[in-house]
């Protein structure tokens, strides 16, 4: 029974601010576990008819039945930003203490030693913010447009700002606390012996220093927490979205708590006040937390006999594995201590290195390998799409898929679809003429590309045109440049130095519809170390002028010949009014209740051709297709029978305007003859560069708690593969196809420092195999478990 | 020569406007293997001169004035960098409080240790070891399992042994007890003045003793100075000053100490205060409260001059 008596002596503040510490722990390493929806998923604009009723659901959503908490005006639900933003708003409040710790101690010890120059230091820094508050310093700072790329930029530029501007006071505090200690006698006798002020300093001052050091400590984080909050309102300094210098709207991928309050001078006073609400008592709930901690702890160290210190106190020696080895060198004396002490570090280091269970089937890596090599081969040519290599590549997969028994989709496995024009640039010639008839030969997607399915030879003068004389026309200036004779012409248009977006796309407009130059020399800043991607060079504004899009390095050498004239020849493969090869196979559910969902894998078959002399293998692109095959073979040939169907699906004609996947949606999808999917498409994976693999959840509802489910199956499968996954918004027209109301889609792919996809790069030297066989394993296992129902 | 040599040593205090003569001019020498006694009311400059020695005065106080030469080596002009290598080492001082000397935070055995590896007197393997022995050496019972003791464990006696093991750590040659025993019972003082005789003697250790407890002074010193009001008074062996004081603030000092064969209803006391350090008489500073003061002793400042060999007295009436 507790006496009332002992309840007065309890230090209320440590233990409520222990136990909201303790929340704010757990939930900073363990958010999925608390979350119900990953945070970066978004909730689109959807229409729900319900009894002839239909109602538009518009983010932001409020807080209801399927966001308990609403979701943000991206529709990201609100909770699960909370809970995940914990994490980096914890580690930037208690970097940014550590950070005006390490500032202030040696220069308060300075201070305290009578150092002038540490003394006038911190008392005029100390004036100055206390005349001009931190967040008035970086709302002056914010209106500089030099600032303020720098500012959004990353939470570590939040921790440096804080850091630099916020270390005064504790400063001050801390010189105050240096010289009360430098006062007591002891100090006398520590120079008596001999000791230099360094060595009092660091010897003597700083272990009674410790106590008040440990809460400042805390009461400096929640005085950060306090100022990152304000800032957050006030829209600075935070990760939230904002309009940088060029008038660009960037939306950073990461957020924290003070991101989420930059919207409340929208939404303050409005219905969406529970948007600034819950990161608002976010805040406040860890700002007491710290504060009541610090003072907690200022209470037990200003105690004599506290229980709470002395066990701080020893836990060094409790934790040392020298004390432990010499105990169990004397295990006469320390018997219970050693068992304790053992079985504690077992439990700490089990936990810590606890194995994973195995995977249930091995993702057969030399099997991938080989379907790799056989699908990046010669005998499809690069895999053009309409052509009659890929109508093969389709009967490879389908009897692949056969073989393994999984089903034809629909009663076949080849799904064709109308392609309209299919076009391969194979090889090109370009040479510079100067007026001293010197030649310079450029190399094709090296130097140039060519951005027009064409076959054309020729040589040509050329004429340099600015866009200033291309933009803001009227009939006057019209009649000028046609008196130019310009369509005639071979036109260089410089487009590598910094314009407004506007006028470049007038320019182009110009020239594509009033002038039409015989052929058009685009000087651009490609930014590739490498090549030019292939499949990103077809210019669809010109009907009837040969674009030609030249490096800036290229554009520099041109220009300085003045106006040479240049041959140049392009010969291209165009397949018009043709077929793509969709492969779609199955394994059907067992549940009925789920008859009509799907889960479906894909990824894509097609690529851009072989160029005449060069060959494109598309290894990576291979890559995801053998490793679905691969994950298809040992799931149909298992014991597993899923609930709901599983569907591998193998897309043709992903750089056409009419797209496999596209096809497959306005067939099946929107049709209503699949119900709901969940898609999961397999981008390249496994690329040498990099071993990051991104993660991109951003098109799945957070209210889909299936889908949400997956998605922590697949971040667990990735934890097992030590695989270090982050997320990131990933682009792929196919994802862009399944953007709509009953799909919910996500992406695995690496991410690519420069582009490799579509460039000669893309063969095997850039595939890690290695990291293949993880991410392979990882996936084989997600879907495993999900076909389970784990 | 000399270990010690302090030649018109003066040290101030500058408070406001007010200048603090706490060390007015003394001049006095410790001898190898010598217990200099240095006595005094309070504020009569003691301690200052025992800070004055080990340059450990800060401001608002100065030495403005005075030699301190150590072995021939002036203290005044050295760097602190160098004074840091004299300060335990060479020269030791132990404080009349010792928890408040030792570092609260640090166990005592690591305090004992630290005073060893600051002048390397031992290698860092060794350190522990030595400084074992040492609290050994000054008598702490069940030394190697109290090392690891805070302070505040210790009793006082306890704890100035622990101080005097630091200040003993280095074998210096000068030992500084700065009244080592007043804050202590009389029956651990006498322990305590029992073991820095033993360790003066082991070590062949010279000690300048600063204490108002002439007891104290009669058993361990070899000879006594008689400060008051920043000045030396009187100077001699201790033999001479207990059968021959001369000087009538001498005089007094032996007058209040109680003698166990008279019998009397009150201890005398010498009548009068100590004028406080700004407000010194004109003349001999003992005049306002010298039963035997004439016109001349107020008037003028009289000399500190030799009456028989290794006997100094400040007194008018000794003059002439």
């Amino acid at each position: 029974m507790i006496k009332l008596s002992s309840i007065r002596k309890w230090n209320f503040p440590l233990i409520i601010g222990g136990i909201l510490l303790f929340v704010l722990l757990i939930t900073s390493m363990y958010p999925e576990k608390l979350a119900t929806a990953d945070p970066y998923g978004k909730q689109r604009l959807e229409f729900q008819v319900d009894g002839g009723k239909t109602t538009f659901v518009v983010p932001p959503v409020p807080p209801g039945d399927e966001y308990p908490w609403g979701t943000d005006h991206r529709g990201r639900d609100l909770r699960s930003l909370i809970i995940y933003g914990c994490k980096i708003t914890m580690i930037t409040a208690i970097l940014t203490a550590i950070g005006r710790l390490i500032i202030a101690l040696p220069l308060a010890i300075a201070g305290a030693y009578k150092n002038k120059f540490a003394t006038w230091f911190i008392k005029q820094f100390n004036i100055l913010f206390s005349a001009f508050p931190l967040i008035v310093v970086v709302l002056m700072l914010s209106n500089f447009a030099l600032f303020i790329d720098i500012l959004k930029k990353d939470n570590f530029i939040v921790v440096l700002l804080l850091t630099l501007f916020g270390w005064s006071k504790l400063a001050y505090v801390l010189m105050e606390k240096v010289s009360e200690i430098l006062e007591q006698d002891f100090v006398e006798g520590e120079i008596a012996i001999g000791k230099s002020r360094l060595e009092i300093a660091v010897q003597n001052v700083i272990p009674h220093l410790i106590p008040s050091l440990i809460v400042f400590f805390f009461l400096e984080i929640a005085l950060v927490l306090q100022t990152m909050s304000q800032i957050g309102i006030f829209g600075l300094l935070a990760a939230g979205g904002y309009y940088n210098a060029d008038g660009d709207l960037n939306v950073p991928f990461e957020f924290d708590w003070a991101s989420l309050l930059i919207f409340t001078y929208m939404f303050f006073g409005t219905d969406k006040i529970y948007l600034i609400i819950y990161p608002a008592a976010a805040f406040a709930a860890s700002i007491v937390g710290f504060n009541l901690f610090g003072e907690g702890l200022r209470i037990e160290f200003e105690k004599r006999t506290s229980r709470v210190i002395t066990f701080i106190r020893r836990i060094p020696s409790y934790v040392s594995p020298l004390k432990l080895a010499y105990e169990i060198k004397n295990y006469e004396q320390h018997k219970k201590t050693v068992i304790i002490k053992l079985a504690c570090y077992t439990l700490v280091l089990g936990i810590i290195f606890f194995p994973q269970p195995p995977s249930l089937y091995k993702f057969d890596s030399a099997e991938a390998f080989n379907t790799i090599e056989e699908i990046s081969g010669d005998k499809y040519k690069g895999r053009l799409a309409g052509s009659e290599e890929n109508k093969a590549l389709a009967e490879y997969i389908s009897s692949e898929l056969e073989s393994y028994g999984v089903k034809p989709y629909d009663n076949k496995y080849i799904h064709e679809f109308d392609i309209l024009k299919s076009v391969n640039v194979k090889a090109s010639t370009l040479k510079l003429k100067d007026s001293f008839g010197r030649n310079k030969e450029l190399i094709f997607r090296k130097d140039y590309a060519v951005a027009s399915p064409v076959t054309f030879s020729g040589e040509f003068e050329v004429e340099k045109v600015e866009v200033r004389d291309l933009i803001e026309l009227n009939s006057e200036r019209v009649d000028l440049l046609m008196a130019r004779g310009l369509h005639s012409k071979v036109l260089i248009l410089d487009l590598s130095v910094p314009m407004d977006y506007r006028h470049m796309t007038g320019a182009l407009q110009t020239l594509a519809i009033i002038i039409k130059p015989r052929a058009l020399l685009v000087i651009q800043d490609w930014g590739f170390e490498y090549d030019a991607p292939k499949h990103a060079t077809i210019d669809k504004l010109f009907q009837d002028t040969v674009v030609i899009s030249m490096s800036k390095e290229a554009g520099e050498e041109l220009l300085r010949l003045g106006e040479p004239t240049i041959e140049f020849s392009v010969e291209s493969e165009t397949i018009a009014n043709t077929k793509g090869y969709n492969v779609l196979g199955y394994i059907p559910g067992t549940d009925p209740e789920y008859k009509d969902d799907f889960i479906v894998i894909g990824s894509r078959i097609d690529y851009v051709g072989d160029d005449k002399a060069v060959r494109y293998p598309g290894t990576l692109e291979a890559g995801s297709v053998a490793a679905q095959l691969e994950i298809a073979k040992k799931l149909a040939q298992s014991e597993i029978k899923p609930k709901q169907n599983i569907m591998f699906a193998f897309w043709d004609g992903t750089f056409n305007d009419k797209r496999g996947s596209s096809s497959f949606v306005s067939k099946y999808a929107l049709s209503g003859k699949i119900k709901s999917i969940t898609y999961f498409n397999i981008g390249n994976i496994a690329i040498k560069e990099d071993s990051k693999v991104l993660l991109d959840t951003s098109r799945i509802f957070p209210k889909n708690k299936e889908a949400q489910e997956y998605i922590q199956i697949l971040k667990d499968n990735a934890r097992a593969q030590n695989i270090d996954l982050q997320y990131g918004n990933l682009n792929t027209p196919v994802l862009i196809d399944m953007t709509s109301r009953n799909i919910q889609s996500l992406m695995v792919s690496n991410p690519e420092k420069e582009p490799i996809s579509t460039t000669m790069r893309d063969n095997m030297d850039m595939l890690d195999k290695k990291q293949y066989k993880k991410i392979g394993q990882m996936l084989l296992d997600t879907i495993v478990d999900i076909a389970r129902g784990k | 020569m000399s270990l010690l040599e302090v030649r018109d040593l003066k040290t101030y205090f500058y408070i406001g406007n007010q200048v603090i003569k706490a060390v007015d001019g003394i001049s006095f020498s410790v001898e190898r293997n010598e217990t200099l006694a240095i006595v005094g009311e309070s504020g009569s400059g003691k301690s200052v001169t025992a800070l004055s020695v080990m340059r450990l005065i800060n401001p608002p106080g100065k030495v403005i004035e005075g030699d301190i030469n150590y072995n021939n080596v002036n203290l005044q002009k050295l760097s602190e960098k160098q004074m840091c290598m004299v300060r335990g080492d060479r020269v030791s001082m132990i404080y009349q409080e010792p928890m408040m000397s030792l570092n609260p935070a640090i166990s005592v055995g690591e305090q004992i240790r630290e005073a060893l590896l600051i002048h390397k007197t031992v290698p860092k393997s060794e350190s522990k070891k030595r400084a074992i022995q040492l609290m050994n050496f000054v008598s702490i019972p069940e030394a190697q399992v109290r090392y690891n003791d805070l302070p505040a464990k210790f009793s006082g006696g306890m704890r100035q042994r622990i101080m005097i093991a630091i200040a003993i750590a280095c074998n210096p040659d000068l030992l500084i007890a700065d009244e080592p025993t007043t804050a202590l019972d009389v029956t651990i003082q006498s322990e305590i003045m029992e073991l820095l005789r033993s360790m003066k003697n082991k070590l062949n250790m010279s000690m300048l003793l600063i204490t108002h407890d002439l007891g104290v002074v009669a058993e361990n010193a070899d000879r006594v100075i008689v400060m008051y009001c920043g000045k030396i008074m009187e100077e001699a062996s201790v033999q001479d000053l207990f059968r021959k004081p001369m000087h009538p603030y001498t005089v007094g000092l032996m007058k209040c100490i109680p003698r166990i064969d008279s019998s009397v209803d009150k201890l005398y006391s010498i009548p009068g205060y100590i004028p406080h350090p700004s407000q010194f008489p004109e003349g001999c500073r003992f005049n306002d409260r010298c039963e035997r003061a004439t016109d001349k002793c107020r008037e003028k400042m009289p000399e500190l001059i030799e009456i028989h060999e290794g006997h100094k007295v400040r007194c008018w009436q000794h003059h002439d």
